[in-house]
């Protein structure tokens, strides 16, 4: 690096800049094994240290690689010579909790574990459990979209993460935001998982979980391997969807044991962990059929406790479950593929019969319940035939998992290791579009070059160019984008004929065509005991739902469309058939493509096909409560209620609520159900959904600027809907003023009021030239349903 | 082996949020991790090891609560020996009063002199001391030190059980509670001695500063003592000094004649809290509200940490410490070459036992005692600090029958 870059840096960043050789030789490696020394290090402190940086790499040809606690596990924070590493360890902070929405903003280098502290007393935690969660940053969290055991049932970081604050390599700050508030297509959901490749995050906003009520942890051991993930099968099978359900070898206990944190049954060849939470029934009942369906499967132990120590030791070991593995070679290879969930089974003897081919040592230790499988290689990298045998072995296990429709990340990245790897996995179509966003958001490449997406050509085919109204096939629809492109006409197609519907069952997924509505997906799932739990109005088409991100009151349990959407099949406006995302809950091989379509509004791609995750179908209750005063709105909805709306009457608020558990309780009237579907239905006449995201104090603030009360409130945490005459939602945004902590839009199908942030106006712009430059898409989607 | 330790790291990063001086600075050269990777640099020649690049070795506590939190296993201490002897050799200039600490704890009898001397004199320079306001080390410690309390323990008659070490520190400040631990291991009905004072320290504290060579010169001292008493434990009341006897392999590794010697004291290495919790004491109960501070060799290199908690909740009313097993920056001489950060450290302790309420901070080694009678001493706090063999000593045992006639049971 020049002296005057180096005089620049100092002069900047004083002692918080480090360019002693020793010093900056520990900040070229992360866990994966692989080390390089950069040039420099800097610990910034603020956007102004950031924007600092940004200015200067493009003035001087400088690289940045982001860097949190350095516990990846695929090379992602790996620096070499011409880079500054940025480290976040000083930007630790919590800028800000709000226990009654539920929310937190973080600082990127805000250590996972050190929330719980924080959060236990307001009764909240932070779900997403990485094994390295004691010491590991929210941002590494978010540049990896980290899993952990708990995403199972709660899904991984990307879902918990609902607004990001980032500075792009323009060097602008901005907000970005997903979910209810969210303005255009799922940006979060794109820098989520990049690998620290499309922007800086300087402070993320969680979502919060409320803590369960009971967790009972069960550690149940069989002889085999076979024997255990059967039973994981079976536990799927009869629809409990455990908080964790985690997977442990042979090689694996036996190290846990010499590490000596806690003890496994003799003669244990394969350990689950499972642990079920929620409310307490709940929690009993699945624990006793758990308890009965081991003793029916003949499990060498089954132990359950609820107490909180034991617990913390059994997870111990599961959490040190890589490193433990190092007690078998000087180095470890941990893979990390993921299959649909049926296809576990094949997936292990596939890897199982891979090392016996290679003669090599294997150590497997998995999240289960979600397919995600971690084969562990221990070797010594100074003899060069074995680390040959190792690497080759490495590439067959990640061959082996795509021909199951499998990811070959499910939760480490892409990093520098696997990215030789990802034509495996991916066609040159996609891998083009990828290298194409990246050069859209950092033209120069200096954001962590060289790890996650490579840099590689754009690839457009050629083919038949027809246009057709309402195609049948993906093919047929790249005809007719081709056709509109070569025509110099803007697309018009109907995806109607698109319209299959397939539930896979055992792996809690379902694909269906772009063009089948959700009453359709309803009723190819009705008798199953499964659910696509997201409820757009029934007659949307799965197109018109996703591509307007529309959602119903039930996003208060099940979140948005960006919880449920695994895959997506679409043509760009430029041609490409492309498929990103697999039927697996984790994934995180390149960028996430696929809920980027959300709310884009079709100026994107014409999406062919969509994968969803289903979840357990659940009776439901409704309870009402009268006489809610407007200020207490937020706080009289019961925590676990799927859906809450409140109707005026008699200057206070009845508020109607839907709880899951047996179908016992109150039901709305009629009339009062009516309204709800009625307001949701009814659009752009003479009243209008004004969808806010408020605090307590702008729900009372909107109220009262609303004059005469609206027709409807649908309260809680961070959103409410309001049912006002349109002239006046105006005036409520207006009279909102600075009490809006996000920003207002408006319902399905309602003209957008709201002010787009400038970056996210200017993202826009750039990804919109990438997926359609010659503007075919402007007119092709209406949302309006089929 | 120092190589093996190297090996063993995979780089997770598990001990980050354990080691107290990166929790302190948020500096990978300051953790566990960095210091590895820089060993390894500096054996493999990449890194020369140059004075700014040892810091971080002097700058360690040597807690070793990385080695609690490792799930390969990395044998941190040797890595730690390692950066150390490296400083040594470099003959950094220590200040004048940690050179006149190594200087009398190299020879037993110099040792027993100032025995002599502290029993003469302890009272009169405490309270010089105090009245000076001295805060910092040298001087701070000084007027924190516990008044000389020397008491006498009859000498065995029969075989001993537990040889006692008398150690260095623990022989001139706390020479009476060596004497308390033997009178209450033999009301457990252990047969228990104190070893004869011409044994000397055990070398932790030269070793840990890396002059290696000192060191071993004093372990063959110990191991040679302990081979006559023919004892079959060997129990000190630090537990630094504890988890260093149980070092003795390491230290003479590729010794033939030696390390067969000093595996077999290693085996004999017992700790007081263990021995009289196995013993079934139960301490008499009082109402007070205690906590207690461990030890972060006795944890972390010996792994005792349930049998003083044991004691201490039939002691009183006991209350676990939020940072209990984090170390208190007493650290060996840390204290006395690093008064900032180990200050810092605990500071935050204090304010935790104030919150916890406790009137009382047991201790289980003599250099955590004196940390924490200058950060009490030093922020007002109204607590006493003491060694648990002390305060059981104080307490009371409820002398059982069944644990003497279980003793008389056992032969030897």
């Amino acid at each position: 690096m020049e002296q005057s870059t180096l005089d620049a840096l100092r002069q900047r960043f004083g002692t918080a800049l480090k360019l002693e050789r020793h010093a900056r030789q520990l900040y070229g490696y992360d866990a994966s094994g692989g080390h390089d020394m950069p040039d420099a290090v800097v610990y910034p402190r603020d956007a102004e240290d950031i924007r600092f940086l940004v200015a200067l790499a493009h003035e001087h040809r400088a690289l940045l690689v982001p860097r949190g606690s350095g516990t990846g596990l695929s090379g992602g924070a790996i620096a070499g010579a011409g880079t500054i590493t940025v480290s976040f360890e000083r930007m630790r902070r919590l800028r800000s909790l709000d226990a009654a929405r539920r929310r937190a903003w973080v600082q990127p280098g805000h250590v996972n574990g050190l929330l719980d502290p924080v959060l236990a007393p307001y009764g909240l935690f932070f779900p997403p459990d990485p094994a390295s969660h004691r010491v590991s940053t929210i941002g590494g969290n978010v540049a990896e979209n980290a899993g952990g055991p708990h995403a199972v049932k709660y899904g991984v970081t990307g879902q918990h993460v609902v607004g990001l604050e980032v500075v792009d390599m323009s060097g602008r700050t901005g907000a970005l935001t997903a979910g209810t508030v969210q303005p255009w297509a799922d940006l979060v959901s794109l820098v989520v998982g990049s690998e620290g490749t499309l922007a800086f995050v300087l402070a993320a906003e969680l979502v919060l979980v409320e803590r369960p009520q009971e967790v009972a942890t069960m550690l149940i051991s069989f002889r085999d391997m076979q024997a255990g993930t059967d039973f994981v099968s079976a536990i799927v099978a009869q629809g409990m969807i455990p908080a964790t359900l985690e997977f442990l070898d042979r090689a694996h206990v036996e190290a846990i044991e010499a590490w000596g944190v806690t003890h496994y049954p003799e003669g244990a060849g394969a350990v689950l962990l499972i642990e079920f939470d929620g409310l307490r029934e709940d929690v009993v009942r699945d624990v006793a059929r758990t308890e009965a369906l081991a003793a029916e499967r003949q499990a060498l132990g089954c132990k359950t406790t609820r107490d909180p120590e034991e617990r913390e030791s059994l997870w111990l070991g599961r959490r040190g479950a890589y490193a433990v593995i190092a007690r078998y070679g000087r180095r470890l290879l941990t893979q990390d593929v993921t299959v649909p969930r049926q296809r576990l089974t094949e997936m292990l003897a596939a890897v199982e019969r891979i090392a016996e081919d290679h003669g090599l040592m294997v150590a497997t230790v998995g999240h289960a319940g979600d397919g995600n499988l971690h084969p562990n290689f221990p070797y010594d990298p100074d003899d060069e035939e074995l680390s040959r045998r190792v690497h080759a072995a490495n590439d067959e296990v990640m061959r082996a998992c795509v021909a199951l429709d499998g990811s070959i990340s499910g939760e480490h990245g892409i990093g520098e290791d696997k990215l030789h790897q990802m034509p495996i996995m991916f066609g040159e179509q996609e891998l083009g579009l990828m290298a194409a966003v990246r050069r859209a958001l950092d033209p120069d490449q200096i954001l962590n070059p060289g790890k996650a997406v490579a840099d590689l050509p754009r690839v457009i085919p050629a083919g038949e160019a027809r246009a057709t109204l309402a195609p049948r096939s993906a093919e047929e629809v790249q005809a007719a984008v081709r056709a509109a492109r070569t025509g110099g006409a803007p697309l018009a197609i109907s995806l109607r004929e698109l319209r299959g519907v397939r539930p896979d069952l055992p792996n809690l997924t379902l694909e269906a065509g772009a063009g089948a509505t959700l009453a359709e997906v309803e009723e190819a799932l009705q008798g199953t005991p499964l659910e696509l739990a997201q409820t757009s109005l029934r007659s949307l088409t799965l197109a018109d739902a996703v591509l307007l991100g529309d959602y119903g009151p039930e996003h208060l349990a099940a979140g948005t469309w960006r919880n449920h959407l695994l895959a997506a099949k679409y043509v760009t406006g430029t041609g490409e058939l492309v498929r990103f995302g697999r039927p697996v809950v984790k994934n995180v091989a390149g960028y996430d493509l696929f809920r980027l379509l959300i709310g884009s509004r079709g100026s994107l791609g014409v999406p062919v096909s969509f994968t969803f995750r289903l979840l357990p179908r659940r009776p439901e209750t409704w309870q009402r409560q009268r006489g809610v005063p407007a200020e207490r709105l937020w706080e009289a909805v019961p925590q676990e209620a799927g859906a809450a709306f409140a109707v005026p009457e008699d200057g206070a608020f009845t508020l109607f609520a839907r709880v899951r558990g047996e179908a016992s309780g109150f039901t709305p009237a009629p009339q009062a159900l009516g309204r709800l579907a009625d307001a949701r239905g009814r659009l752009a006449t003479s009243r209008s959904l004004l969808d806010l995201a408020l605090s307590d104090a702008g729900l009372a603030q909107a109220l009262r600027a609303a004059q005469d009360p609206p027709a409807l409130v649908l309260p809680r945490a961070a959103r409410v809907l309001l049912e006002v005459p349109r002239a006046r939602a105006e005036e409520i945004t207006q009279a909102l003023g600075e009490a809006q902590p996000l920003r207002a839009t408006y319902g399905p199908r309602h003209v957008e009021l709201h002010g787009v942030g400038a970056l996210e106006a200017d993202w826009r712009k750039a990804l919109e030239r990438v997926f359609d430059p010659d503007r075919v898409l402007v007119n092709w989607f209406s949302g309006e349903g089929s | 082996m120092l190589q093996e330790a190297i090996d063993r790291c995979v780089q997770c990063g598990f001990c980050l949020q354990a080691c107290p001086t990166y929790r302190l600075t948020d500096d990978e050269e300051q953790s566990p991790r960095g210091r590895i990777a820089l060993a390894k640099g500096m054996v493999r020649g990449e890194i020369s090891p140059d004075a700014l690049t040892l810091q971080t070795f002097d700058d360690c506590l040597g807690c070793r609560a990385c080695e609690a939190a490792c799930p390969s296993g990395v044998h941190y201490a040797e890595i730690l020996m390692y950066g150390r002897t490296e400083l040594h050799r470099q003959r950094r200039r220590e200040p004048w009063h940690v050179r006149m600490l190594y200087a009398t704890i190299a020879r037993p009898g110099r040792i027993a002199w100032a025995r002599r001397a502290w029993r003469l004199v302890g009272g009169i320079a405490i309270r010089l001391a105090r009245g000076l306001g001295a805060r910092r080390p040298p001087f701070g410690m000084l007027a924190a030190l516990p008044k000389p309390a020397p008491q006498s323990a009859p000498k065995a008659t029969g075989p001993v059980q537990a040889a006692i070490h008398r150690g260095c520190l623990m022989n001139v400040f706390w020479e009476g509670t060596n004497a308390r631990a033997a009178i209450l291991l033999r009301q457990a009905g252990v047969s228990a001695d104190l070893m004869d004072e011409s044994v000397g320290c055990c070398g932790a504290l030269h070793a840990h500063e890396g002059d290696v060579e000192t060191a071993r010169a004093m372990a063959r001292r110990v191991i040679e003592a302990f081979e006559q008493q023919g004892a079959e434990q060997i129990v000190s009341l630090a537990g630094g000094c504890g988890a260093f006897l149980k070092e003795y392999p390491d230290l003479f590794e590729g010794d033939a004649a030696w390390h067969p010697r000093a595996e077999r004291l290693a085996a004999a290495v017992s700790d007081v809290s263990t021995l009289l919790a196995a013993q079934g004491a139960v301490p008499a109960g009082g109402s007070e509200r205690l906590t207690y501070q461990d030890s972060c060799h006795l944890r972390n290199g010996l792994g005792v940490v349930a049998p003083p908690r044991a004691l201490l909740r039939q002691a009183g009313e006991y209350c676990e410490l939020p940072s209990a097993g984090q170390c208190c920056g007493s650290a060996g001489v840390y204290n006395l070459v690093h008064p900032d950060v180990s200050g810092t450290i605990i500071s935050g302790k204090v304010e935790e036992v104030r919150a916890l309420g406790a009137k009382t901070m047991v201790t289980a080694n003599p250099g955590c005692e004196l940390q924490w009678r200058m950060g009490v001493q030093q922020s007002g706090l109204d607590a006493r600090v003491c060694h648990i063999v002390d305060y059981l000593y104080e307490e009371g045992l409820k002398t059982s029958a069944p644990s003497e006639q279980q003793a008389a049971g056992t032969p030897g």
